[in-house]
């Protein structure tokens, strides 16, 4: 029967294929942060705090990998002694889990689970309106990972979970503070501004939410997600959507008034300096655009797709693209600073963090997990976790 | 050859389903079952055809010349070999007649699950690499994304708390592959035990996939599976006595088609009831 055997090998084979196919454990970028003596990096099991003057890791948390964290890839939050990550527990099992570390030593101060399996797993107190069982126990389909950064401000971390919902917790005890339920995702880190919280979601809107309480002061439907943090700028918000635009809102009612039209979708807010926005496009279209008029000064298109936000530093605006380049344009005319894009192994998915000139860029999926340069593009170090 | 198969496959399939939501309410489950529906019937010729071939097959190995051939020749593989491509010539069967539909329609059904895949984007890499894919001119495209995700108590880009999908998965699946499966009465014994244990364990391992797959792609296999026991119950008449006797799972014989039913104008071949090695005893 050599055809009915070849029709089932060929299925499982399309089975196998198909498995392949499937959705693996849960996956985004790194998160990379910086004070001025350390950069943080989190990425996959494990969160990094790497010298900046020469590149050697510091501490690791947790220490080991093998450990029942999957993934650690929110941008940290930066106190003065307190770093606050997040994390999801078991492998696909999309829990969110925060935790508090030593900033000098990494060991772990506190943490707070948003569902009751990374709870039960981590042993971890349960954050206020976080996902319980229902039925036996069994928790309903929930996914509260914190994929977006988080905002350390004044010794409280604000962040929000794949679920909606945004949390304020103490970064010192890790005590929630309080929390609001938007509709959809939340994947960036709120922004704080004096007494507000602006909150971006995929659900389409802008929250602006008191910062003391979480209560709702407006909220403002941008037709299209917003996945990206937000930039302030002279009672502005700038925020980038999925509907192929800049929105600049008024900070204090939500009133937008004005967009910029791009050729693609906005994944992040833009950088501002002196009356500038900078701001990149998922096809690669960089764009500096007046911050009071909305119309655009100057665009160029480097290289591939970009999802970052540009890094304005000096006299350099830096951004990478999709394929590994790194630039840094001349923020008057968009015009190369460097002779030659510089190139590195992986994605540079992440916006460049500068500290003190040095040019810090985490390729996703390359060979290191965090590159320094100078401001002339010289590499300085390229860290990777001793072995 | 990504890139030649983002351009003919994947991105047709995953704009289609993003056009498909927009006019379904915004209902992703609608939208999967109406797709897989219309991506099956598209398919359906080749579905025929593969049926067609595979029952023509079955009848000829069924057949007094093929089991005299088998005796007369059983010890000489070579010989055996050309006198089953005579048969095969004066019979008008192609024996891999029923693989070929099979192996065009695959690139279709991978590129289906890839799409509900992609478009159930649920990390910000996997959002990022739906971005390449959609159309430019699709309507409304980016007020479409992230696409709603609640259905009952299933979040689609996670999988089922409750396990209530895998195990309709695994049923769905093994009553495809009961239906589906060709009798095996009058084959070779060795492929016949292989036909039957894969029936057993492709549910089990499909079912084991989806405890940890979305259960939007979970979704897909059970309309999957019912589309194909629905078209291939028109094509042939399924005996469900027979399918739904669990007794006949681990090598009981024929299944599937009714025992003796005439089918486009073939000629009726009753099916031995009993297996091989019972045929043999019996001899004995």
């Amino acid at each position: 029967m050599p055809s009915r055997l070849l029709a089932f090998i060929g299925l499982a084979f399309s089975v196998l294929l198909l498995a392949a196919c499937g959705r693996g454990p849960a996956q985004t970028w790194p998160g990379v942060a910086a004070d001025s003596q350390y950069a943080y990096i989190a990425q996959g099991q494990q969160v990094h705090a790497v010298n900046l003057a020469d590149g050697k890791q510091v501490w690791a948390f947790p220490a080991a990998t093998n450990s029942n964290i999957s993934q650690i890839v929110s941008q940290p939050g930066v106190g003065a002694d307190v770093i606050v990550v997040g994390s999801e527990g078991a492998t696909s099992s999309y829990s969110g889990i925060a935790y508090g570390l030593d900033r000098n030593a990494g060991t772990q101060k506190w943490c707070l689970a948003f569902d009751k399996k990374g709870s039960d797993a981590q042993n971890c107190p349960l954050a206020g309106g976080a996902a319980t069982g229902s039925f036996l126990g069994i928790g309903p389909a929930v996914d509260d990972r914190i994929l977006g950064g988080i905002a350390l401000t004044n010794n409280v971390a604000y962040f929000g979970l794949a679920s909606g919902m945004v949390y304020a917790v103490d970064a010192e005890t890790g005590k929630d503070l309080w929390h609001y339920k938007t509709e959809r995702d939340v994947w960036a880190a709120p922004l704080v501004v004096n007494d507000t919280v602006y909150v971006t979601s995929l659900d389409h809107h802008v929250y602006a939410l008191e910062r003391a309480t979480g209560n709702q002061r407006w909220v403002k439907d941008l037709g299209a997600a917003v996945a990206g943090e937000a930039a302030f700028d002279q009672g502005m918000l700038f925020v980038g959507t999925f509907g192929n635009r800049l929105a600049a809102l008024d900070a204090a009612t939500g009133e937008e008034k004005w967009s910029f039209t791009t050729l693609n979708w906005v994944w992040s807010g833009p950088a501002v300096g002196k009356g500038v926005l900078y701001l990149a496009d998922v096809s690669g279209n960089v764009f500096a655009v007046d911050e009071t008029s909305g119309t655009q000064i100057w665009t160029t298109k480097p290289g591939g797709q970009m999802r970052a936000r540009p890094t304005l530093a000096g006299d350099n605006l830096y951004v990478g693209d999709h394929d590994g380049h790194l630039f840094a344009l001349n923020p008057a005319d968009g015009t190369s600073r460097w002779p030659a894009a510089h190139s590195t192994k992986g994605q540079l998915l992440v916006a460049p963090v500068v500290v003190s000139a040095t040019v810090l860029f985490a390729p996703y999926t390359g060979d290191n997990l965090l590159e320094a340069y100078n401001p002339d593009g010289g590499l300085v170090w390229p860290f990777n976790p001793p072995k | 050859m990504g890139d030649i198969w983002n351009l003919l496959i994947l991105n047709p399939m995953l704009n289609g389903l993003l056009f498909l939501y927009s006019l379904l309410f915004n209902n992703f489950t609608l939208t999967i079952l109406v797709f897989t529906v219309l991506i099956r019937l598209i398919t359906y010729p080749l579905t025929y055809q593969q049926q067609k071939s595979t029952r023509k097959l079955a009848e000829l190995q069924q057949s007094d010349a093929w089991k005299k051939m088998q005796e007369k020749f059983g010890k000489d593989k070579e010989k055996m070999a050309q006198e089953q491509m005579k048969l095969y010539q004066e019979a008008g069967v192609n024996p891999f007649g029923s693989c070929l539909p099979t192996l065009i329609q695959f690139p279709v059904l991978i590129g289906l699950y890839q799409a509900i895949n992609l478009a159930m984007a649920a990390s910000p890499v996997q959002l990022l690499d739906l971005s390449t894919h959609i159309y430019n001119f699709l309507p409304n495209a980016a007020h479409l994304v992230p696409l709603q995700n609640n259905f009952l108590w299933l979040n689609l880009g996670l999988p089922d708390p409750f396990f209530l999908l895998p195990l309709i998965v695994v049923v769905t699946t093994w009553l495809q592959s009961r239906v589906m499966t060709p009798a095996t009465a009058g084959a070779d014994p060795q492929a016949a035990q292989m036909s039957q244990s894969m029936a057993v364990t492709m549910p089990l391992m499909i079912g084991w996939m989806s405890l940890q797959f979305p259960s939007g792609l979970s979704i897909y296999w059970v309309v999957s599976n019912a589309v194909s026991v629905i078209q291939y119950a028109i094509g042939s008449p399924v005996d469900w006595k027979t399918v739904l006797d669990v007794r006949t799972m681990f090598g009981g014989g024929s299944r599937g088609q009714s025992n003796g039913q005439k089918s486009s104008g073939q000629k009726v071949i009753e099916r031995p009831k009993s297996r091989p090695k019972d045929k043999a005893k019996q001899k004995g």
